[in-house]
């Protein structure tokens, strides 16, 4: 599985790279192509495809949060988070940064 | 690991069952939904705002703490409809617009719904959207200041009497489950037509019915959550009534475990208590141990709730497993009783179909094992057709 979505040099991180490579593996994990290989890229539109339902959703949401150690809170699954891996890899970064931001409670 | 309960949480169940248990309420008969008086007993018990935030009226309660006060409603009461009614109103839509809900949404709805004054219901499935529920049909289209609301609601728990619904309907076809939005749409809204309780078998207290959604305009501000959130909110609505629901069948076991004890050991046959008989004994005894295996993952559903685990799985497991218990019990309770289980209007034919819905309300058994072998990774991948015209 190759991302062929965007060109190199797209100002993407190593580290941003290797959280949708990430997530593109888990995925490809949760569902195998009918009709020969399974071609997952950043953007491909991963639930109008259908790769996600019910289930596998719950199961990708323990991945993130074991794999990225975030937590993803109910409301931030919505359809608009999970369109494609970008949007997923986005939102661990949101998660990520609202865990490493200063707690203003803290004394 | 503490498996007891503090000396706070004990004096609170003991009080509890000793209100619940003054009201006298029989076990609920055929066409009879729970009355206001009845309703409002429950909510001065506090039932009905049990894990609801205190400043809107609740008691402000963890999930441990919540099936405890319904296994106690359970054992106290003998109307298990009613029982399910108070916790499908605090659990599928109080809880909800607790943790989802808009400021004003909670202003609004929790205090009225923590103290009785209002009912709660929830309205996800459809005659096509049982067990797949979110292959639901009911659309909510945007329009300029919210949106409009298309389709049928069957099975509506609290329905006929209900105040307020939490509405699961479709915002963007194309996203699958993560396409799916929750509404709450208060009644009188217009295009919300209730439909009156619907006959059915057991739980006859819980009144339940059809809603229909006919070009049914809401604001933007009675969307529950974000937009596509509908599916996470739903879950997370089930993992409450999986676990803490379930509790009342937990209850209700243990009261007719009890009965049915003291009924072998009163009634002789070949001059001894029917008790003395290794085969009674033995099958009260298994029934004992299901019970407290069926106590065990429920607490443990509702202690990892609590911990904020998002695992659906521990909830599924106490569910499948008291919903199975819930039936054996009344059946056997039944049976041991003999001709007397089945004479007249016997509280324990009624605890036989009050069992019945359990394997199907809250995901029927099927769905729990479905839910439980994902998690587990038992299931395999799925092959999947793509339709790559679909794309962007």
């Amino acid at each position: 599985m190759t991302d062929t979505s965007r060109p190199e040099g797209d100002g993407a991180s190593s580290c941003d790279r290797e959280i949708r490579l990430l997530i593109r593996e888990y995925i490809a994990t949760l569902v195998t192509a009918a009709d020969g290989e399974l071609e997952i890229t950043d953007s491909s539109p991963i639930l109008e495809w259908g790769l996600l339902n019910s289930l596998t959703v719950t199961r990708l949401i323990a991945f993130l949060e074991r794999t990225f150690h975030i937590k993803v809170s109910a409301a931030d699954v919505n359809g608009g988070n999970f369109r494609t891996v970008h949007h997923i890899a986005d939102l661990v970064r949101r998660c990520r940064d609202a865990d490493a931001a200063p707690d203003d409670t803290r004394l | 690991m503490d498996f007891g309960w503090s000396r706070e949480e004990r004096l609170l169940a003991e009080e509890l069952v000793e209100e619940i248990a003054s009201w006298q309420l029989s076990p609920g008969e055929r066409g009879r939904s729970f009355t206001a008086a009845e309703w409002s007993l429950c909510g001065k018990a506090g039932l009905l705002g049990w894990a609801m935030p205190t400043e809107y009226g609740g008691r402000g309660m963890g999930a441990l703490s919540t099936a405890n006060a319904f296994e106690t409603m359970g054992f106290a009461c003998s109307d298990t409809g009613l029982a399910f009614s108070a916790a499908a109103h605090l659990l599928a839509c109080g809880m909800p617009i607790a943790e989802f809900g808009s400021p004003e949404m909670k202003e609004t709805c929790l205090p009225r719904l923590s103290s009785g004054q209002w009912v709660g219901a929830n309205g996800v499935t459809e005659e096509q959207a049982g067990s797949d529920v979110f292959s639901l049909s009911t659309t909510a289209e945007r329009c300029d200041d919210g949106y409009v609301l298309n389709g049928r609601k069957s099975f509506v728990s609290n329905g006929p009497a209900a105040d307020v619904f939490v509405i699961y309907a479709r915002t963007d076809p194309s996203l699958g489950a993560l396409g799916i939005s929750a509404f709450v749409v208060p009644k009188g809204t217009h295009g919300l037509i209730v439909g009156p309780p619907q006959e059915k078998v057991g739980l006859h207290s819980c009144p339940a019915g059809y809603v229909d959604l006919v070009e049914c305009r809401v604001g933007r501000e009675n969307l529950l959550g974000p937009e596509g959130a509908g599916m996470s909110i739903f879950k997370r609505t089930m993992q409450w009534e999986r676990s803490c629901l379930t509790a009342i069948y937990l209850g209700t076991a243990k009261r007719l475990l009890s009965l049915t004890s003291d009924h072998c050991a009163a009634r002789k046959q070949f001059d001894r208590p029917l008790a003395q008989h290794q085969a009674v004994a033995h099958t009260l005894a298994r029934l004992h141990v299901r019970l407290e295996a069926g106590r065990l993952l429920v607490y443990r559903a509702c202690w990892l709730l609590d911990q904020g685990d998002k695992s659906l799985t521990p909830a599924s497991m106490a569910k499948v497993s008291v919903s199975q218990l819930a039936l054996d019990v009344s059946t056997t309770a039944t049976h041991l009783f003999g001709s007397l289980g089945i004479w007249g209007n016997s509280p324990l034919g009624h605890s036989v179909v009050d069992a019945l819905p359990a394997s199907l309300f809250s995901g029927s058994t099927e769905m729990q094992y479905d839910i439980i072998s994902s998690e587990l990774g038992i299931t395999q991948a799925e092959p999947i057709r793509i339709d790559h015209d679909r794309a962007f």
